[in-house]
């Protein structure tokens, strides 16, 4: 038999484990193997390293799932309460910015009379009009970069273990083992 | 009925514990030796276990419940191994990319097989001393599809690879992991 025959033979036995062949290739492999004992041998052996592959087994040690659950509740519980508290800044700013909307008109109406009031030149009372107007978007806006720059610091730090764990990654703490 | 992985979807967003101990209650086995047979080494994988977890919490509103919960978290977990790999200069892993599909391993057969070095043990550490002598990409496909029963798709969509590279990187750790056994049962 031509060598190229049993290379093909091979091939559709290794392809036959990862797709499905065709009905005419899976013919005429049947009759290969029939005639075959080499491809024979090599369809054993290909049967014999699924089999292996199926009976390969990982034993998970419970502690470590054990402890993966109460990392994971506690980071669950944590991000809940960042997400709680970015939700009351945000509907913080919303209600601010509104009723400053809202106010402007009479805010603008009071600066008004006081700057005619008082005698104080238009543009004072204007920039002073502006500045108050501007200070509470300022403040919330400054209260939610500062927080979400520590709610940033808090979830990098949180999220690798390696950190957290042990102090150093796995490869480092391997370093100098062999 | 609304699907399982809608559900799943959904409980993610809302970052529900209960189904997060529920995901690993099912999935740890799984996710574990799929960590285990990329990264070769039980510490590292065990790392990787945890981090794929919290990752999972974190990045959960990613998952959108139309494709298998699986399928998604192995990505998740690949992910991680890909950023230790490149965060370090690491020993265990070889590269997960396509470079490794250019080189197929070379089965020494002067060197012990892989049998002898672990005679009298189980043979999952057989199995799993046999699969240390593959590229971790080898390692991956296999994993999937004769340990998980991936289809081939869903295999590319983990690897992020086109089917044709899936198909042929299968074959070829098949055939490698083959000479592996057989050369340990010679």
């Amino acid at each position: 038999m031509k060598d190229e025959s049993h290379e093909r033979a091979q091939k559709l036995l290794v392809a036959a484990r990862v797709e499905s062949l065709r009905a005419a290739e899976q013919a005429w492999l049947d009759s290969h193997l029939a005639a075959c004992g080499d491809c024979r041998t090599y369809a054993e052996s290909l049967e014999r390293t699924l089999a292996a592959l199926h009976s390969f087994h990982a034993p998970v040690n419970p502690a470590l799932v054990d402890a993966t659950r109460r990392r994971v509740q506690l980071r669950a519980l944590e991000l809940r309460r960042q997400e709680a508290g970015l939700r009351t800044l945000w509907v913080s700013c919303a209600l601010s910015w509104l009723l400053g909307v809202a106010s402007a008109p009479l805010l603008w109406w009071a600066f008004q009379w006081a700057g005619q009031r008082l005698d104080i030149p238009r543009v004072v009372w204007i920039t002073a009009f502006g500045f108050w107007w501007l200070t509470p978007a300022v403040a919330v806006g400054a209260a939610l970069a500062w927080q979400g720059t520590s709610t940033w610091q808090e979830n990098a730090e949180a999220g690798s273990i390696f950190r957290l764990r042990r102090g150093v990654p796995p490869c480092e703490r391997n370093a100098g083992k062999d | 009925m609304e699907r399982e992985t809608q559900v799943i979807a959904r409980g993610l967003r809302r970052r529900d514990p209960e189904i997060l101990d529920r995901l690993i209650e099912r999935y740890h086995y799984r996710l574990f030796r799929y960590l285990l047979c990329l990264s070769g080494n039980r510490e590292t994988a065990e790392d990787l276990f945890q981090e794929t977890w919290l990752r999972v919490l974190e990045r959960g509103t990613q998952y959108d419940g139309k494709s298998k919960f699986e399928a998604w978290l192995f990505t998740v977990a690949r992910h991680l191994v890909i950023d230790l790999q490149r965060r370090r200069q690491f020993r265990f892993l070889d590269l997960l990319d396509a470079e490794s599909d250019a080189q197929p391993p070379t089965i020494v057969q002067d060197q012990p097989s892989a049998l002898e070095r672990v005679a009298q043990r189980e043979t999952s550490e057989w199995v799993g001393a046999a699969m240390a002598g593959l590229p971790a990409s080898y390692r991956e496909v296999l994993v999937l599809r004769f340990q998980e029963d991936m289809a081939l798709e869903e295999i590319a969509e983990v690897v992020s690879a086109p089917l044709p590279t899936v198909k042929s990187r299968l074959y070829r750790a098949l055939e490698a992991m083959r000479q592996l056994l057989a050369g340990g049962q010679a």
